[in-house]
């Protein structure tokens, strides 16, 4: 499955606080893809975010989570089907390099990432491996309408 | 007030009558409090007994009591004659006929009187040889309420075990703290005892348990998949934030992981239902510093017979 045939989406809620949303796995392939489930070390950390400030690029990671269960779990996307992450990058489950109030302002934009890399048990597991990037979506004040995916 | 009554007509055909409401009444009582109950009483289900009359034809528009004192009320002076081989229009015959069809469908259920005594072996071959011929017998009370019969064991032949075992070795790469430790476990099969052993009847189960230093320092447990009320020194069936938990064959807490994650197996190959061996993995990871433990132990359950305790394993250790 190429990256064209998953498309990565960032819907963000308007009117809150601090930056929250989904994250949107589009499969549009014609085939199934199996993706990470989150929960364990491989999903959580495939999703990030980008910054976008004045040039600058800011990463916000999932802070390193603590594991009792902590399996290669994974799940099939259907086609023509989509995956939902909710988000909330203020729950303190989020790391960034730079606290975010610090940098955002007008024309703050955030990106979603999804970053799998080639592992051992991606290959194991025929999990879908690459980076997809969602487009930029507005991060500041006036709270940007929810961009909804195709 | 209960009053005994006389006993009359062929008494195996009244076990079959009572057994039958038995069954539906364990059935019913049953299905919410076990998972493996329900998937046996869910299989048997599978089969249309519906289509099995077990009522005269008198009878059919009354409604059905699915107790064991619900046979249908024969007239005490009536002496049963012995029933005609093909006679099926004779209660009796058509209720031997019944009990005949369903323990032939019923197949590897067992079936056991309601003093568990497993009498049935006496009153149905394999093949449905059919019952002695009724007769009159002495006054005698009411049968117990039956309990309930198992339609299968769980028999583990080795583990469950943990490798490697006593302390796991934990690697530190800049504070990140993670250990590795597989699971193992075989269950017997074997169609001669009573109930039969069934390795569906067995799942594995992981417990974890972590220590007051860890608590304090986490300040709750380990992730929200745990109630926030969850505490220290006190062993919680493990799981991830998604509730997701070792060893469940089905259900909301399944999720098999293939090579060997977390999965059963029947010669290898992933047997989910069915499987006789029981292959899992873990690999806990922490930034706790020292003096945080988890110990981690493993049970085998037995979902035919009330998630009753079949083995464990001794508990291991990680000192983060």
């Amino acid at each position: 499955v190429s990256n064209t045939l998953l498309r990565l989406y960032l819907v963000l809620f308007s009117g809150l606080p601090r930056p929250t949303g989904v994250v949107v796995l589009s499969n549009t392939s014609s085939t199934d893809v199996r993706v990470w489930q989150t929960g364990n070390q491989w999903g959580d950390t495939a999703l990030s975010f980008e910054v976008l400030h004045n040039g600058l690029v800011l990463r916000i990671v999932r802070r390193e989570q603590e594991y009792t269960r902590n399996v290669p779990s994974s799940f099939v996307l259907p086609v023509k089907s989509r995956h939902e992450w909710p988000f909330d990058l203020g729950d303190g489950d989020w790391d960034a390099e730079t606290p975010i109030d610090q940098v955002a302002g007008r024309h703050t934009q955030l990106v979603a990432v999804y970053d799998v890399p080639t592992t051992p048990e991606a290959l194991n597991h025929g999990v879908w491996t690459g980076q997809l990037r969602s487009e930029p979506v507005l991060l500041d004040e006036s709270g940007p309408s929810p961009r909804k995916p195709d | 007030v209960h009053m005994p009554q006389r006993r009359i007509g062929n008494p195996t055909a009244l076990r079959a009558l009572a057994h039958r409401g038995e069954a539906a009444g364990a059935d019913h009582d049953q299905k919410a409090s076990t998972e493996g109950m329900t998937r046996e009483t869910t299989r048997c289900r599978g089969f249309d007994f519906s289509k099995i009359s077990i009522h005269p034809p008198n009878q059919l528009s009354k409604p059905h009591l699915p107790s064991a004192l619900a046979a249908p009320a024969l007239p005490r002076s009536i002496v049963q004659p012995r029933p005609t081989v093909g006679a099926i229009d004779n209660p009796l015959e058509r209720h031997v006929e019944a009990r005949k069809q369903f323990a032939t469908v019923a197949g590897a259920m067992a079936t056991r009187n309601a003093d568990g005594s497993g009498a049935d072996e006496e009153e149905f071959t394999n093949n449905g040889t059919p019952a002695p011929a009724p007769g009159v017998f002495p006054p005698s009370p009411p049968p117990p309420p039956a309990p309930f019969a198992p339609s299968g064991q769980c028999y583990v032949e080795t583990g469950p075990t943990y490798t490697p075992s006593g302390t796991i070795p934990v690697t530190n790469v800049g504070g990140r703290k993670s250990a590795s430790f597989s699971m193992a476990a075989t269950f017997g099969t074997a169609f001669v005892t009573d109930p039969p052993r069934k390795p569906a009847c067995c799942e594995v189960r992981q417990y974890i348990k972590w220590n007051e230093a860890y608590h304090t320092w986490r300040g709750g447990p380990p992730h929200s998949g745990f109630p926030s009320s969850a505490t220290y020194g006190t062993w919680y069936e493990d799981r991830d934030t998604s509730d997701k938990r070792y060893g469940h064959r089905s259900g909301t807490h399944s999720d098999p992981i293939a090579g060997c994650g977390d999965e059963y197996l029947t010669g290898g190959s992933r047997d989910q239902t069915n499987g006789d061996t029981y292959c899992g993995s873990d690999n806990p990871k922490s930034s706790a510093p020292a003096g945080a433990t988890y110990n981690f132990q493993l049970k085998v359950i037995d979902t035919c017979n009330n998630n009753g305790e079949k083995a464990s394993s001794s508990i291991i250790t990680i000192n983060w």
